[in-house]
């Protein structure tokens, strides 16, 4: 009889991070899926290159850090991070954009903090603007939402691994692409048109928003409500940052609604509910208690819409969630919840002088 | 009868719960074992002391062990035998330890002590169901230990509730649940003899919703006795004793405070039952019901166990499978801890043994990252915010683990148990309350020698302060009596006249001395104004001749009016006194002065006594000669006052 001494519990729940990411890559699969109906498998094949360059540094970098390799790789995190990246680029960005996006994502986002829950930014978004400062062209090159038959499979696999040296494939992806419908309002509005001018245009023609678009988000929407639902985010992320966005975006239109788009163009547009859901609730750079959550999703709502609608990017997200991730040592530490048997909660103050 | 408000218990968790295998039959007793070891200490406080000794036979109930301390529990033999030794044993402690037990062995008779007591718990005073209940030595049987006459003297305290905490949230343990189900009625007399003694407003009963068959037995038993029977939610932790007070009473209890301080006692089953045995059956606390249970045990269930029995022996008894078992745990699976021998002794507070095979309780994967899901603090009890105290411990940021109240955490191990990365959360926050702990001591002490230093420093410094005062005191009182004597001339007086002039020669004498001492330091000093101060020093000396000369002629002559005319010239040399104690206080500066200068020096010497070996040339190597000539001149340099000196 040889008996082990453990310290308590002794028991553990059936839970591992590994699921957890799984449960994230299932939840993402709506949202995919309407991408890839409005805009073709460039967005699939994103995410395959993606995935599998980040797997690979990962290995790598793991092997050079003398980590278990399966161990760590068994937590399916890198996987999120690429799929996450792969979803947030242009359909047809070459093949170039994936891998250097991902490798940056995870070597310098991830494991040049220290690996996984010491990153400070979310490695994907940190790894979005990266690639949009250093390639805009590629990267602002989105195709209209034109179903998935305006290219075949092959045809897509083809742009994606030939645009660079191919003069034909350049020709053809330059003929496809144009701006998202968020760019669009932007630097139409910056010609002075007005939004009901702006949206009778081709990109426009949705039910609540750009066509394809508002789809897109409502897949993601429905695949953040699972993810809540199981429990793997907490839901004040999203509702903090949707309220907020949509509060600005109604305030606005209040005063001028020819210039300033409604709460549900914003909502249903770009990149709100893959940020919302699926970006702003990576636990490791988010604001973890209950009030620092509500603080930090309605400040990435207020920094998205102030960027949307004053700055110079097609979109927000990233620049938002990078922005906050700053402010959340700061906003945790000053967020504390009350704690039993105290009168009220120390919000940073209460620090012994040692 | 309306429902009583049940309160939410803000997070926890719904591990299996395991208790169904204990359950399966009544509460058992185990065959006698050849013998036991009765642990001395087995509660919060201080160990009985023996009062029996080796080789005496003692009674089944005999007290064996007593203690003068208020918060600390008698001792009495479980069963009657003979005191085989006295000593240190190993006891059931987190950390394996051994503390003094008594072995008794055992004759197999069982023979009582005479004992007696009485169901009218109700005629006795407080005082004396208090003192029943010490002399019992009952503690509480829930965990902890803690003595339960000393908890129940509540010395004035107003105690608006009683809680009997039934709820049992740990998973395996059944004690307190088979319990209610067999000894419904005693139970019930036991909370009412607390009742008596504490004389509460309202009393609860608080009891999961897990175990129907107790709830049934305890409204019955409770019928028309004002105890109401409160079913709450099952969900751990809600048999901590601050939570149950939160679900039972809505209210918390300051981080601060007592527990009774705010007008709740809270009582556990088993405790109540052990007290209705001391008043009505007059039997002191010698066995307890334990569960026994895990998948390595063929016959799982409670037995009521004579405390020491060794729980190789119990374990045996119900059927240990020593091939199967891999870990043994005392207490729950969530907050007991890990037995590493069973050659221990069953004591007062063993409220589980659980023998668990390996696939029950696997060892835990491994430790992965932190990735802030947040879980933890979903389930924290207390509303801490886990993540956070995790990265504090680990990077030792003590300061902020406690600002972030990790002393509030109860251990209850919620925030292990979910946590996706399989972190031994609890563990982390024992290494770091541990080390706080140990740096509040350390700084206490540190704090300590400061304070001491610098009363020390103070004292001196009052010491001096003092001495020059009393020197002051003492040439003002010549001065102001001075004049005063010269207009009160009389024969009564002429003695003190005497004494007077008695002093004054004597200080001047004094500070002469003083004012060449003074002088003799400021020559070796080569201070500036030495023609100044010889001078001054010429002129103390003439004084205190001169007051020396008075004093002779007064004692001289008899007649006052001699004797006045002598105070009178005498006074002209006191006079100079004012004049004399500024010098006096320029000698003193200039003593000071030098004081300086040497301590300045000593000083430069210490900083510079590495240079200065380098600077000898016998212990300097050739190579480093150019070096130590150079080193030479500086400390030459800085050793220039006391060059001169010599």
């Amino acid at each position: 009889m040889s008996l082990i001494n453990a310290s308590s519990p002794h028991t553990l729940a059936k839970n591992d991070t590994g699921h957890m990411m799984q449960h994230v890559v299932l939840a993402t699969l709506p949202g995919l899926l309407t991408l890839t109906l409005f805009f073709g498998w460039g967005s699939l094949i994103n995410c395959m290159i993606a995935a599998i360059v980040a797997l690979a540094c990962e290995c790598v970098v793991l092997f050079l850090r003398k980590r278990p390799v399966a161990f760590y790789l068994n937590d399916y995190s890198a996987v999120v991070t690429a799929i996450l990246l792969g979803l947030s680029l242009p359909p047809l960005s070459p093949w170039w954009i994936s891998c250097i996006g991902t490798a940056f994502a995870i070597l310098v986002g991830k494991h040049l903090y220290g690996g996984l829950g010491n990153n400070i930014f979310n490695p994907a978004m940190l790894a979005y603007a990266f690639l949009l400062i250093s390639f805009p062209v590629q990267m602002t090159s989105w195709l209209p939402a034109a179903g998935l038959t305006q290219i075949g499979f092959i045809e897509t696999f083809q742009l994606i691994f030939n645009n660079h040296f191919d003069p034909a494939s350049i020709a053809r992806i330059d003929a496809l692409s144009g701006a998202t419908p968020l760019d669009s309002v932007r630097s139409e509005l910056g010609l002075s048109k007005t939004l009901p001018l702006i949206y009778s245009t081709s990109p426009f023609d949705g039910i609540f928003a750009g066509k394809g678009w508002e789809w897109v988000n409502i897949g993601f929407l429905l695949g953040g409500l699972y993810l809540i639902f199981k429990g793997i985010i907490h839901w004040q992320i999203p509702l903090a940052l949707l309220l907020t966005l949509a509060t600005w975006a109604f305030l606005f239109m209040g005063y001028d609604s020819d210039r300033y788009a409604s709460p549900i163009f914003h909502l249903l547009s770009g990149g709100t509910m893959l940020g919302a859901f699926f970006i702003a609730t990576d636990p490791v750079t988010a604001a973890t208690s209950a009030v620092g959550r509500w603080i930090y999703g309605a400040f990435i709502g207020l920094t998205i819409y102030i960027i949307r609608t004053f700055g110079g990017y097609p979109d927000a997200v990233a620049f938002a969630v990078l922005l906050m991730n700053l402010a959340v040592p700061t906003i945790d530490y000053y967020t504390q919840p009350r704690t039993y048997g105290h009168k009220e909660a120390k919000f940073g103050r209460g620090k012994r002088e040692r | 009868m309306t429902k009583h408000r049940v309160w939410h218990l803000r997070g926890g968790i719904y591990p299996p719960e395991n208790k169904a295998q204990s359950l399966q039959q009544p509460i058992r007793s185990m065959p006698l074992p050849a013998q036991l070891i009765v642990p001395l200490q087995q509660y919060i406080g201080s160990p009985a002391i023996p009062c029996v000794s080796i080789g005496q036979y003692v009674f089944k109930g005999q007290l064996i062990a007593n203690s003068p301390q208020a918060i600390s529990a008698p001792v009495h033999a479980p069963s009657s035998g003979i005191i085989t030794q006295i000593g240190q044993h190993p006891v059931i402690h987190p950390s394996p330890l051994e503390q003094p037990c008594i072995t008794i062995d055992l004759d197999g008779k069982d023979t009582w002590i005479a004992h007696q007591g009485s169901p009218d718990y109700a005629g006795q005073s407080q005082d004396d169901l208090l003192l029943r209940i010490r002399a019992a030595g009952i503690i509480g049987l829930g965990g902890a230990g803690f003595p339960t006459a000393a908890k129940l003297h509540t010395s004035g305290q107003k105690i608006k509730t009683l809680i009997i905490n039934g709820a049992e949230c740990e998973p395996y343990i059944t004690t307190d649940d088979i319990l209610m189900r067999e000894r419904a009625a005693d139970i019930v007399t036991g909370i009412q003899v607390i009742a008596h003694i504490l004389q509460p407003e309202e009393i609860f009963i608080g009891i999961e919703d897990n175990k129907t068959a107790a709830i049934t037995q305890m409204e019955q038993a409770t019928l028309d006795t004002g105890i109401e029977v409160v079913v709450i939610p099952t969900q751990y932790p809600s048999g901590g004793e601050r939570q149950l007070i939160k679900i039972l009473t809505g209210k918390e209890v300051p981080a601060d405070n007592l527990i009774a301080q705010s007008g709740v006692i809270v009582q556990n089953i088993g405790t109540a039952y052990s007290i209705f045995e001391a008043i009505v059956h007059g039997k002191p606390l010698i066995s307890r019901v334990t569960t026994l249970s895990g998948q390595a045990l063929g016959t799982p269930g409670n037995v009521e166990a004579l405390i020491g029995t060794p729980i190789k022996h119990l374990l045996h008894h119900a059927g240990l499978d020593a091939q199967q078992v891999f870990r043994i745990i005392v207490g729950g699976p969530m907050m007991g801890f890990s037995l590493i021998s069973t050659e221990l002794p069953l004591s007062k507070t063993t409220n589980c043994l659980i023998a668990a095979t390996r696939d029950e309780m696997p060892p835990p994967p491994p430790e992965q990252d932190c990735i802030r899901c947040g879980l933890c603090a979903d389930v924290c009890p207390v509303t801490l915010l886990p993540q956070q105290l995790y990265f504090f411990s680990k990077s030792q940021e003590l300061d902020k683990a406690e600002q972030h109240n990790i002393f509030d955490c109860i251990e209850c191990g919620a925030c292990a148990y979910v946590c996706p990365s399989h972190i031994p959360l609890v563990q982390y926050y024992r290494h770091t309350k541990g080390s706080i702990e140990i740096q509040n001591n350390k700084e206490n002490k540190s704090g300590h020698a400061r304070r001491r230093f610098e009363n020390r420093n103070a004292r001196l410094q009052q010491e001096e302060n003092d001495k020059i005062a009393k020197r002051q005191a003492r040439i003002n009182t010549v001065t102001v009596i001075a004049p005063v004597t010269n207009q009160t001339l009389s024969a009564e007086n002429n003695a003190m006249e005497i004494a007077r002039l008695k002093t004054a020669a004597a200080t001047s004498a004094k500070l002469a001395v003083d004012a060449k001492k003074a002088l003799i330091q400021a020559e070796r000093k080569q201070a500036q104004n030495l023609d100044s101060l010889r001078e001054q020093v010429e002129t103390l000396q003439k004084n205190a001749e001169q007051a020396r000369q008075q004093l002779l002629k007064a004692q001289e002559t008899e007649t006052p009016s001699e004797a006045a005319a002598a105070s009178h010239s005498a006074n002209t040399a006191t006079l100079a006194a004012p004049q004399t104690s500024a010098d006096k206080i320029a000698a003193a500066l200039a003593r000071n002065e030098a004081r300086k200068i040497q301590q300045e020096r000593a000083r430069a010497v210490t900083s510079n006594s590495t240079e200065s070996t380098l600077a000898h040339p016998d212990l300097t190597a050739p190579n480093t000669a150019e070096k130590a000539s150079s080193t030479t001149e500086k400390t030459q340099n800085t050793r220039h006052p006391s060059h001169k000196d010599s």
